[in-house]
């Protein structure tokens, strides 16, 4: 059993009401999906928070998941990402945190160095290929939109170009990277 | 198609189900979005397929233990409802471990943990520097929980357990970071875990180069039927 036809019957099996495979499942995803909430949030609070959210959902919610269209760790993942996205917009418009684009080095870190490569997935290192073909700038703008919530007006601010244009820009290159990905 | 993409902006679909996988669709846009993804399995794909790939770019953040807090809270939301039976009864077989009555209470309000079966393997593992930790193995669960007693890594160093079969290769189990550790036992490795032996290492930060313990034995002990 590869460890992702163990998530995903550790997902059927809590659906069925399991707590002994809730754990389990915790045991195997809780510390990648903290580490994902943590990297986002930048506070321990909130990403237990966020930890809390995901888990009492997935207790409620396992049965939704359908193995055709996400593998098990990628549902369990986008789920976290997209509430602490969530979060973090909460929390930004409530003026407790800073906005995406103001601390720089974020830009920085989470971008995987050329000697990463060999080691990632397939899927990542695709993506990661194709990115490269992109002006950096711009495929950094689309790891910020995933990991730190920015939305084309924060880009477009960060950039110092219109709204308008950047989203152009930037759907040409989701075109060019789909194009890339299907080779 | 749908209005959003009448926007005169390039890409069409396709770069439309990159946006709403990224997070990047302009709010106002993505009711009619949602509205076409229902009825259109091309872009279900896409946008599963984006979903997928945008999911990669969290391959290189690293994992990191949550407080054990967390599980109790959650399991206390998700489970709590659910108990039905009297509580004197739940904690009975816990009231023999020498935990403080405060303690007890918090438990039993709060973590769920009451359910599960009682842990059938267990080992006290000891050092000669005094360092002290117990592990309880969950059969039901395969859930392997190790609580540090006393004494710690030292500085810059992490705590490294290890199960050493009779036979064959040490296997890493987790790095113990935190006062309390969930590891979670293939069921593979679960099968031998009666009367195997555990091991603490200390490590760099990163856990053991070489994936064998470095150096002497932190603390060890044997995994036996409580």
């Amino acid at each position: 059993m590869t460890a992702q036809d163990e998530i995903e019957a550790l997902l059927s099996q809590v659906a069925g009401g399991d707590r002994g495979a809730f754990r389990r499942l915790y045991a195997a995803m809780a510390p990648r999906l903290y580490g994902l909430a943590l990297r986002i949030l930048r506070d321990e609070m909130l990403a237990q928070d966020i930890l809390e959210e995901v888990f009492t959902g997935v207790w409620k919610d396992a049965g939704q998941y359908r193995g055709a269209l996400a593998a098990p760790e990628t549902w369990l993942v986008t789920i976290t990402r997209d509430a602490a996205i969530a979060r973090l917009g909460v929390e930004r418009a409530a003026g407790r945190m800073a906005g995406p684009l103001e601390i720089t080095e974020r830009l920085y870190a989470t971008r995987p160095e050329t000697e990463d490569l060999a080691g990632m997935r397939d899927e990542a290192r695709a993506l990661e290929v194709c990115l490269r073909e992109l002006p950096r700038a711009r495929a950094d703008m689309l790891r910020h939109a995933y990991l730190y919530g920015a939305t084309y007006d924060d880009l477009a601010r960060s950039a110092g170009t219109s709204k308008t244009a950047l989203r152009a820009a930037v759907r040409t290159d989701l075109v060019q990277v789909r194009e890339c990905l299907s080779r | 198609m749908n209005a959003q993409l009448d926007t005169g902006l390039p890409g069409g679909a396709e770069a439309g189900a990159a946006e709403y996988s990224l997070g990047l669709m302009p709010k106002a846009e993505i009711a009619a979005f949602e509205a076409q993804l229902a009825v259109d399995t091309d872009l279900q794909q896409d946008v599963a397929a984006w979903t997928e790939y945008f999911a990669s770019f969290t391959d290189i953040i690293p994992a990191e233990t949550p407080p054990p807090q967390v599980l109790r809270r959650i399991e206390g939301q998700v489970f709590g409802a659910e108990d039905r039976r009297p509580v004197w009864r739940q904690v009975l077989p816990y009231l023999v471990g020498a935990v403080a009555g405060a303690a007890i209470a918090w438990v039993v309000l709060t973590s769920g943990l009451l359910e599960t079966p009682a842990p059938t393997l267990g080992a006290d593992l000891a050092g000669a520097e005094g360092l002290a930790l117990d592990a309880r193995f969950a059969p039901a669960t395969g859930v392997l929980t190790v609580t540090l007693r006393q004494g710690d890594a030292g500085e810059g160093r992490v705590l490294e357990l290890w199960l050493l079969p009779e036979d064959g290769a040490p296997v890493s189990l987790a790095l113990l970071r935190d006062a309390e550790t969930l590891v979670a036992v293939p069921p593979a490795l679960a099968e031998r875990l009666d009367g195997a032996r555990l091991v603490v290492s200390e490590e760099q930060p990163g856990g053991s180069p070489d994936g064998r313990p470095s150096g002497d034995a932190r603390a060890e002990g044997v995994l036996v039927g409580q």
